[in-house]
């Protein structure tokens, strides 16, 4: 019999280890097997700078980002099962893609939960986009080598609107019509806007053709074309020497030793990382002259916090989408347009501005605000190696005193925008006069 | 450590526990909860709970309808007296015991519209922004017994509103500006064959009481006979009720029109009561109602009050001032005489009937014993130039050209000889009728001391200027080059391009009047240059033109050119203008 079951646990034990390399104590070596013998867990190092699962470092801003990323593909994939990008008018006068909406909203069962849940991560992944970046810039995170990460990061969040925007003309109703119509009216401003609406509609106007495009864009090359760069985004952030934090962190306070979880038997990793090679080189590599004595196991400390992140966005994200409905009005008619007709939010800053001056309102400063943000870091490289004017540099450190102009100019910035962005969805009425949002619910905009 | 495991914990509980909530609440719909109250007022025991949804077969394919769901007792006898939703529909047929409609195979949308996909009350009513068709309530629904079922004419039981509705069509003369198809051909508004499939039912309401809140521009008058609920109401569930997109087929909807009698009927032998009866828009011996001008048109009664419309001139002395001829042909196409009129043309009127309207308009006619200028100036010119004398009296709203304004000093100091003559002999091209037959010139004398009274500025001793109009081979005013030039004769072509370059923002590309600074100019509006009738009378001589253009108009938005313009180039837009007005020539 015993020997039997000292059979059995050793087949049991073949089967475990053919799927598990290791086991799961408490040692070193252990806790490096984990994260390295695990494909969705190598992407992390085996071992972190004790600062980076601390909240105020990053506040789980490009996480969250990365999660709403997930559950949009999930709620994206199931909406696939129902939806059909096609303006066909169904016997009851309908658009067969509308009709899918109305479908989602009663028949279908946790239809209406999947797309609120689409919905409104769609919405927030745009807002944590750009709160994500906030925080980058404010702790001085795209410079000491990250510069191009920066850049990825930009056409990342170009991507994640365009996303957004491709998504929100599927669901044929009048908000996304006239939604899109502005959106692809401001693009009219720029030289050879009218080619790229072109390209965009297949027509002159919006339709079945842009219907299809957009479906098209929104579930097939955006996303292969955002999971890649994203790919790239976190490797780079590996690659650039991690999180970016000061030279000299022995002064700050840092979460207490104990909090990582016991280590035993750790005397061959207790002063170094698992790769000692690059600590021994010297050059400008950003992963040479590492803090070692700051580093901890990355198991099981900042994968628990990083599910925590997760499990929180979902608990939220759900119940936002089981007490809110994302919003849907009649069914696309382009005889009638409403008045005032608004792009969605993030486009109403624009659209504030375009109904200054189309061209400057529409594409210069636009442009000018992306295409400069996106080369900010190389922008102040320029300036201060023209100038002669070499700074410390304090990557990682939120508000540094040497930055504060820059810093002064970023915030500026983005209240700029925000003031418009409020202007435009709550301010603005028929004829875009500017009314108070308690006179008048305004349509469209969310 | 052991903290950040208890909130892992904590989440994932929470995250579970509200995607448990929402899978509750997929399951948990209204529906569900009524379809248990109904099997328990029924007293069923065996029951399932299920999405009721009907198809119901059309010309293009089904229909899905699933507000059974809910109405769950609609059709069941047994449910009436049960609480809404659950409550069994009333019968739609008055006086039948059990009703001909079965609601297992047309649904409830076929009548009520409303979005029959939805399963929660606000997105099934149709409750929300910009859906085209929200539900219609109780006798509204009637609307859509015309998808129907034929209701062009006859009569249909149960629908009693519609046939109110499409009465009040017909008396109030909507058809005489509106065409729907099979009733009336019209172009002079928009046509509202498809009106219920473009307009819902509070936008057809609002149009109808109020013509300028939909469409900023709209020429439709306020009418005085929209002032109760019940005929608004009525109207709209008619007009609601003109669908393009019909359901008829022989086996759905078997009960059809039979075109009546009253339909065909015509006036065959001129009268004046069926002068009388047409004018008042009222059925005449079996016939239905194909007239209402009293809708537009005022007239004198015996007391000398104005009783029907403000829309149209008052017709009191029409066929006195204007002539049997001139009247008959104004009935049948306005437009021959006042290229602006929106009269509607009633050109499917028979000789008997036009014969009895100028037979009615004949007998009209009050005579004012007065010689004194303003009593005069109030019982014959009040309706359109206003007791102000301001051309806005309560007719002038709808007249184009409008009234003139005759409280511009500068304007009537002008033009003293020409005020008598159009009082004498009209204004052709215009709403303002030739008087010599109605007043004598003693009485066209007093009026004319009225006017320069209630006009006369003492401090503005206004005079024209005298100029007169160069003919060819008269030296120009201005010179070409330092050197003189002699004026030729106008080319039209030249015309043209002097015309496109000053004179299109308020005359317009087509020199109709309706440049885009004519929105802006209130009264007088820019004359419409394509009016023959107009341009052709004896008094519209070259010489006036020359005047107007060169030294403007006083008291109008017509400003003088004397500084831009050489007198060829004035030749040359008289020519143009000329040229568009002769006849033959388009």
């Amino acid at each position: 019999m015993n020997e039997l079951i000292q059979t059995a646990r050793e087949f049991g034990n073949k089967i475990y280890y053919s799927i598990f390399r290791h086991r799961f104590d408490n040692t070193g070596l252990t806790k490096s097997k984990i994260m390295f013998s695990n494909v969705l867990l190598h992407i992390q190092p085996v071992k972190i700078h004790k600062r980076s699962v601390k909240f105020k470092t990053t506040m789980g801003l490009g996480l969250i980002t990365f999660y709403l990323f997930l559950i949009l593909a999930t709620t994206g994939i199931l909406l696939m099962f129902h939806y059909v990008p096609s303006t066909a008018l169904n016997a009851d006068g309908l658009p067969d893609a509308y009709s899918r909406m109305l479908n989602l909203r009663s028949n279908v069962f946790w239809g209406g939960f999947v797309r609120n849940m689409h919905r409104w991560a769609a919405h927030g992944m745009v807002a944590f986009v750009a709160l994500h970046m906030l925080r980058v810039y404010l702790a001085g995170a795209h410079r000491g080598g990250r510069e191009f990460n920066w850049v990825i990061g930009c056409i990342l969040g170009l991507l994640t609107v365009f996303l957004s925007y491709t998504g929100y003309l599927l669901p044929w109703d009048q908000l996304a019509l006239w939604g899109v119509q502005v959106g692809t009216e401001i693009a009219k401003y720029a030289p050879g806007g009218e080619l790229i609406r072109g390209i965009l509609l297949g027509d002159t106007e919006v339709g079945s053709e842009a219907l299809i495009r957009f479906y098209v864009l929104h579930v097939a090359v955006l996303p292969a074309v955002m999971g890649f760069l994203i790919a790239v985004h976190f490797f780079r952030i590996r690659k650039d020497g991690g999180l970016a934090r000061p030279a000299d962190t022995s002064k700050e306070k840092q979460i207490p030793d104990e909090e990582f979880g016991p280590v035993k038997n750790n005397s061959v990793f207790k002063s170094a990382r698992s790769y000692k090679l690059v600590e021994i080189v010297k050059g400008k590599e950003p992963k040479v002259n590492e803090e070692v004595s700051q580093m901890m196991f990355a198991w099981p400390k900042l994968i628990i916090r990083e599910l925590i992140v997760l499990l929180g966005v979902v608990a939220v994200l759900s119940l936002i989408s089981v007490y809110f409905d994302a919003p849907l009005e009649g069914p696309a008619n382009p005889n009638h347009p409403p008045n005032p007709a608004k792009a969605p939010w993030y486009f109403l800053g624009l659209q504030e501005l375009t109904s200054y001056d189309g061209f400057i309102g529409g594409i210069v400063i636009p442009g000018i605000l992306a295409g400069g943000v996106m080369v900010l870091p190389y922008l102040e490289i320029f300036l201060e190696t023209f100038t002669r004017t070499y700074r410390k540099n304090l990557p990682g450190v939120w508000f540094a005193r040497e930055r504060n102009l820059e810093n002064a100019l970023f915030i500026g910035m983005y209240v700029f925008m925000l003031i418009l962005i409020i202007i435009g969805v709550y301010f603005r009425g028929e004829n875009w006069t500017i009314v108070y949002p308690w006179e008048h619910a305004a349509g469209g905009g969310h | 450590m052991i903290k950040d495991y208890g909130i892992m914990l904590l989440l994932a509980f929470a995250g579970f526990a509200v995607l448990g909530l929402s899978l509750f609440k997929s399951m948990d719909q209204d529906f569900v909860k009524y379809q248990k109250q109904y099997y328990a007022q029924l007293g069923a025991g065996d029951f399932s709970v299920e999405i009721r949804q009907v198809n119901v077969k059309t010309p293009n394919g089904n229909m899905i309808d699933r507000c059974q769901s809910c109405h769950v007792g609609a059709s069941n006898p047994d449910a009436v007296g049960f609480e809404e939703p659950l409550a069994a529909h009333p019968v739609i047929v008055p006086g039948m015991e059990k009703d001909l409609h079965n609601f297992a195979e047309i649904g409830c949308m076929v009548c009520h519209d409303g979005n029959g996909r939805a399963l929660k009350k606000a997105d099934a009513h149709g409750e929300f922004h910009d859906w085209p068709a929200p539900l219609l309530v109780g006798k509204q629904a009637q609307a859509n017994c015309n998808r129907c079922h034929a209701m062009e004419g006859g009569s249909l039981a149960g629908a009693e509103e519609y046939e109110k509705g499409r009465d009040l069509f017909l008396e109030k003369a909507c058809w005489g500006c509106h065409t729907i198809a099979g009733i009336s051909t019209s172009s002079q508004a928009p046509e509202l064959t498809d009106a219920g499939g473009k307009f819902n039912f509070e936008y057809l309401v609002e149009s109808i009481v109020e013509p300028a809140a939909n469409q900023a521009n709209t020429k439709m008058p306020k009418f005085d006979w929209i002032h109760d609920e019940a005929t608004v109401e009525a109207l709209a569930i008619y007009l609601k009720g003109q669908q393009k997109e019909r359901l008829r087929s022989e086996e759905s909807a078997p009960i059809g029109y039979v075109k009546p009698v009253s339909d065909v009927a015509r006036i065959e032998s001129p009268s004046v009561e069926a002068g009388r009866a047409l004018f008042a828009g009222v059925a005449y011996e079996g016939s239905i109602a194909r007239g209402g001008c009293i809708n537009c048109h005022a007239f004198k009664n015996g007391e000398g009050d104005s009783v029907g419309g403000n829309v149209g001139p008052e017709l009191t002395y029409t066929i006195r001032a204007r002539g049997r001829q001139y009247v008959r042909d104004h009935i049948v196409n306005s437009r021959v005489h006042v290229a602006d009129s929106i009269m509607p043309t009633f050109k499917d009127y028979n000789a008997a009937e036009l014969d009895s309207l100028i037979m009615f308009l004949s007998t009209l006619g009050f005579e004012r014993q007065a010689s004194a200028g303003q009593q005069l100036f109030e019982n014959y010119c009040v309706s359109c130039h206003g007791e102000k004398l301001d051309g806005r009296g309560p007719v002038s709203a709808m007249l184009d050209p409008l009234p003139r304004d005759l409280t511009r000093h500068q304007f009537v100091a002008s033009y003293e000889e020409r005020f008598k003559t159009s009082i004498k002999d009209g204004v052709k091209g215009t709403a303002m009728p030739p008087w010599k037959d109605i007043l004598t010139d003693d009485q066209i004398d007093a009026l004319l001391g009225y006017i320069e009274s209630k006009s006369a500025d003492a401090s503005d001793q206004f005079v024209r200027m005298q100029v007169t109009l160069p003919k060819p081979g008269d030296v120009d005013r201005f010179k070409s080059r330092g050197k003189d030039v002699v004026v030729e004769a106008g080319d039209p072509a030249r015309g043209y391009d002097v015309f496109q370059r000053h004179c299109t923002s308020c005359h317009g590309k087509l020199a109709n009047g309706k440049g885009p600074n004519a929105y802006f100019l209130v009264h007088p509006l820019p004359r419409n240059l394509l009016n023959k009738e107009f341009m052709n009378q004896p008094y519209v001589t070259d010489q006036r033109l020359y005047e107007s253009i060169l030294l403007g108009v006083a008291g109008t938005g017509m400003p003088h050119h004397d500084d831009r313009l050489s007198d060829q180039s004035i030749l040359d837009i008289i020519a143009f203008i000329r040229a568009n007005t002769t006849e033959g020539t388009e």
